[in-house]
């Protein structure tokens, strides 16, 4: 924490600069891991471009996790680009904001990017010829490292920035941890095949990644910051390296290190819990965060949405997205608006749209099939594959297992994917969760080497599904048994009271009747006594009119049955009247 | 129409087929080894065993209204066949290996369900089957054929296999006897009953059923089956763990006896050149379903097949030992898993420490 000596800031700065520079990290490995054919390029070679925006743009209104956001606009809003169109009114989902400007013309049901294709209610955005954006408030460097961390965290969250890996974190949640972080690791490792957004954005954005990564690392006071980068992307590297060269290190004091190292390339190392123990040969401990090690783990895409959101006053509106695969006309990373329909970007680059077979959103081993091409492209999409049947074939129909344990070797997570697979099969879930089915990334390795072909990380996410379900329900069931026993409580008590006050007027009775008795015998020995007369009087004269109207009611019935009676009897005679008339005019003689 | 299959969509090129096909291919350098010192009744022997495993297989399949080609040419019928028919003594008449492998098939796999489901060896169960039931039949192992007084050409093989003599009327008992008018047995065996007749290892390893280091031709054939079996584990089909631990095991323990009484016990040499322990410790420990599955458990089965071929060698009442102590290990493969499963991410000991050292930062 020792302040740089100030005296002599020229030369003291160039060595604290070589110091910096500590880029021969011992490296570790982690267990298991795949090499599948990296299908990288031609993307990641090709330039970046920037797709225009489409007609609509839609927003759902549910998160992919399910929870609710609340629209701050209406439908015939005009919005400028940057404007707060929806926020999660439980203050934990970043606030979604418009990334053109335009006018909301509807909320509607559309399907939503998650995996079930399920339809959620969007608010459609038509855009405007012309665009215009909300005021941003821009920052130097200099003002950002004189802000308190919490203001910039504040910032980070309005901006509405996750991360940019594919899981969608809220950033500012991950950075606001209470624990002490020493490190932070900027994950740059890209280690699913065919998608190359980070590849890109580092070597054609590396000064706002490594500024980025400079913020954050303030933001949460870490004096080491890693980037690690797999090898199958060395101009990534070389970008990076001289990006850094010229980076403000003497507005961050505490900074001690900032390496950027080259990692083995192997599937999958840009896992969270992968990278770690790649680089600090550690572990993070069931059921706590990398923050319990103190280290926090970054994307590079989100670094760079820091330094957009921080210094430039820009909320996260798009991002680089992969479109790759053998249908791809031009395969690229393309810089998409949010909210942009899968189709728009196809047609755009001239994607032979009618020979699709299958969309996949996000890497050929953890993405989804998308059905519908109207699906919106999301903070969580970083890739797009529109591959031919022979490039990626569909699953051949599932062999028997055969046990033969390649799935074991290959997990990363050191589980028996095999024995998960038994015994979510058999629906053994009190087995799958014995051999740890929740500590399963769905990294999707075990299925990738299944001899097989045994979609395994389905049955996985099956009996996580199942496993919730029944905790959820064995918890209303417990939720049940104590409102029960609850209310069977209250019940007693209710029941303990009225006994109470039985016995209470038992004995009342009792003396009263004592005291009565006691009365007549001084009313015969006294006869002066007439409080008994007086006390049962009011009772005799509450009970008068309640008899009276009783008697009164009997009397009113007793009046209308006679009449009813009467009335009878009087149809009776005049219908046996007529009778005998119609009888005599029937036979003349 | 979009079709919609779950994650993940990229599948490596593992199949079942092809590594049963690949195990097959790794066993050819032993089965021409063994061809060449021990006649044409080993070839016979392995196709006619293989035919008759995948016509079971397609009728079991027929029966439990399975998808028969897919089933079939998974190639697992196949090996089960073909490891009997290299096992099977190469002369022993058709109907005993026609019931070692129909037992294999029907009773060793689809009463239990099938390819994956069997919790014993099937063609280390048929073996058994017929070694125990007929073990004059199994144990006549012709001698290698540089001891043949008549030498055995491709007919007269076909002829005693099918018929139980050669074309000019001689048996198998008649082709192992030596030139000195006694049966010729195996290695193993001879050294077994010699040692029971009080000679010394050194004496009887003069005889001339033994060659530089271990029984003549038997050496050979087992060094072909370990080259098979280096094969199968550069091409990823075994893992190292299994036939590793076992020779290991084996070569400690025949190591050990022999160092303190030399005239008693025969050396590591002998153990790992003689018999089925090469194409053992490869191709028959090594069957993924009936083994343990967990790397630390497979460990300690082949530890098991180990010590139990050892002892049952030395000690038992079988020359040869491999069929029994796999199966033996079969049995304890599930309770071996239960007590090795491996250490899960963030799970460790070293994570507990780590835990307690962090607390005084939070």
């Amino acid at each position: 924490m020792a302040p740089i000596n100030k005296t002599d800031p020229q030369k003291k700065s160039q060595d604290r600069v070589q110091t910096l520079f500590n880029d021969n990290l011992r490296l570790y490995d982690f267990h298991g891991g795949i090499h599948p054919p990296q299908q990288k390029t031609p993307a990641s070679n090709n330039p970046q471009q920037t797709l225009p925006l489409a007609e609509k743009l839609y927003f759902p209104l549910v998160t992919e996790k399910g929870q609710p956001l609340k629209a701050t606009v209406k439908i015939d809003d005009r919005v400028l680009t940057g404007q707060v169109l929806a926020e999660d009114e439980t203050g934990f989902i970043p606030p979604v904001h418009a990334p053109a400007s335009g006018k909301i013309i509807a909320i509607e049901h559309h399907t939503s990017a998650h995996s079930s294709a399920i339809q959620v209610p969007m608010l459609v955005l038509e855009t405007a010829a012309d665009q215009q954006w909300l005021e941003l408030e821009t920052m130097s460097i200099e003002q950002v490292v004189t802000t308190k961390p919490e203001h910039l965290i504040q910032k980070i969250f309005d901006a509405g920035i996750v991360g940019l890996g594919g899981a969608a974190f809220p950033t500012a949640t991950k950075l606001s941890s209470p624990a002490k972080i020493n490190q932070l690791i900027l994950n740059g490792a890209e280690c699913e095949p065919y998608i190359s957004c980070d590849d890109s954005l580092m070597q054609e954005q590396a000064t706002k990644v490594l500024s980025g990564a400079l913020l954050i690392s303030h933001c949460v006071g870490a004096r080491d910051i890693v980037i690690a980068v797999e090898d199958n992307k060395p101009n990534a590297i070389n970008m990076l390296k001289e990006a850094r060269e010229k980076l403000p290190f003497e507005q961050f004091d505490n900074l001690t290190s900032l390496s950027i190292i080259t990692i083995p390339t192997k599937y999958p190392s840009g896992g969270e819990k992968q990278l770690i123990e790649i680089i600090t040969g550690k572990q993070v401990p069931k059921g706590k965060f990398p923050a319990h090690l103190g280290l926090i783990v970054q994307n590079v895409a989100t670094a760079k949405a820091v330094y957009d959101a921080l210094i430039e006053g820009r909320p996260l509106i798009d991002r680089l997205v992969t479109l790759t695969g053998k249908l791809a006309t031009i395969p690229s990373n393309y810089l998409v608006p949010f909210g942009t329909p899968i189709e728009h970007l196809l047609s755009y680059s001239h994607t032979k749209i009618d020979q699709l077979v299958q969309v996949i959103m996000g890497g050929p081993m953890m993405g989804h099939n998308i059905s519908d091409l109207k699906t919106p492209i999301l903070k969580s999409c970083n890739c797009i594959i529109v591959p031919t049947e022979d490039e990626l074939p569909s699953a051949p129909a599932a062999l028997a297992c055969i046990r033969c344990g390649l799935c074991t070797e290959a997990c990363p997570a050191q589980l028996l994917p095999q024995q998960l697979y038994w015994h979510s099969r058999a629906e053994e879930w009190d087995k799958t969760e014995d051999y740890n089915l929740f500590d399963c990334i769905e990294c999707g390795a075990c299925a990738y080497v299944c001899p097989s072909q045994i979609p395994l990380v389905d049955y996985y996410r099956f009996a996580k599904k199942a496993v919730t379900d029944k905790k959820a329900e064995q918890l209303k069931g417990q939720t049940a048994r104590i409102h029960h026993e609850k209310k069977l409580a209250r019940l007693k008590q209710l029941e303990d009271e009225k006994a109470n006050r039985r016995k209470q007027r038992a004995i009342e009775a009792q003396k009263r009747k004592e005291a009565a008795a006691l009365a007549k015998e001084n009313e015969a020995s006294d006869n002066e006594d007439s409080s008994l007369p007086i006390d049962s009087e009011p009772t005799s004269k509450q009970l008068d009119p309640k008899q009276q109207a009783v008697a009164d009611a009997i009397a009113r019935v007793k009046q209308k049955k006679l009449e009813k009676a009467q009335a009878a009897e009087a149809k009776a005679s005049n219908n046996a009247n007529s009778a005998d008339i119609n009888k005599n005019s029937g036979d003349p003689e | 129409m979009l079709y919609r299959t779950p994650a993940p969509h990229s599948i490596g090129g593992n199949q079942v087929s092809l590594m049963m096909i690949t195990l097959v291919a790794a066993t050819l350098p032993g089965m021409f080894v063994q061809t060449y010192f021990f006649g044409w009744g080993v070839l016979i022997q392995v196709i006619f065993a293989s035919f008759i495993a995948l016509l079971t297989e397609a009728a079991i399949l027929h029966l439990r209204q399975r998808p028969i080609k897919k089933t079939l040419f998974d190639g697992s019928a196949l090996v089960t066949g073909w490891l009997i028919g290299l096992a099977i003594p190469s002369v022993a008449p058709w109907w005993l290996t026609m019931t070692a492998v129909i037992f294999a098939i029907i009773f060793a796999k689809h009463i239990y369900g099938g390819l994956g489901y069997n919790p014993f060896n099937p063609a280390m169960a048929g073996y058994v089957l017929v070694l125990i039931s007929f073990p004059v039949q199994m144990t006549a192992w012709l001698p290698v054929s540089a001891l043949l007084t008549e030498s055995l050409g491709f007919i007269d093989s076909v002829w005693l296999i099918f018929t139980e003599q050669t074309s000019n009327g001689l048996t198998v008992n008649l082709l192992r006897t030596g030139v000195d008018g006694f049966t010729l047995a195996t290695p193993l065996d001879t050294l077994k009953t010699d040692l029971n007749n009080g000679l010394m290892v050194s004496e009887i390893l003069n005889k001339n059923i033994f060659g530089s280091f271990a029984g003549k031709g038997w050496e050979y054939v087992n060094l072909a089956y370990l080259i098979g079996g280096l094969f199968l584990l550069y091409k990823k089909i075994i893992s190292w763990q299994i036939p590793f631990s076992m020779l290991i095991t084996l070569f400690v323990f025949s190591f050990f006896f022999s160092v303190f009484t030399p005239e008693q016990y025969p050396g590591p040499m002998l153990h790992l050149l003689s018999g089925a322990t090469m194409m053992g410790a490869f191709f028959i420990a090594t069957d993924p379903v009936s083994a343990s599955t967990t790397p630390k458990g497979r460990i300690v089965y082949g530890i098991g097949i180990g010590i139990l071929v050892y002892v049952i060698r030395t000690f038992g009442g079988y020359p040869e030992a491999l069929a029994f102590a796999v199966l033996l290990m079969n049995l304890s493969a599930p309770t071996i898993d239960h007590f090795t499963q491996p250490e899960v991410y963030g799970h460790g000991s070293s994570q507990e420490k780590e835990r307690t050292n962090n607390r005084g930062n939070i």
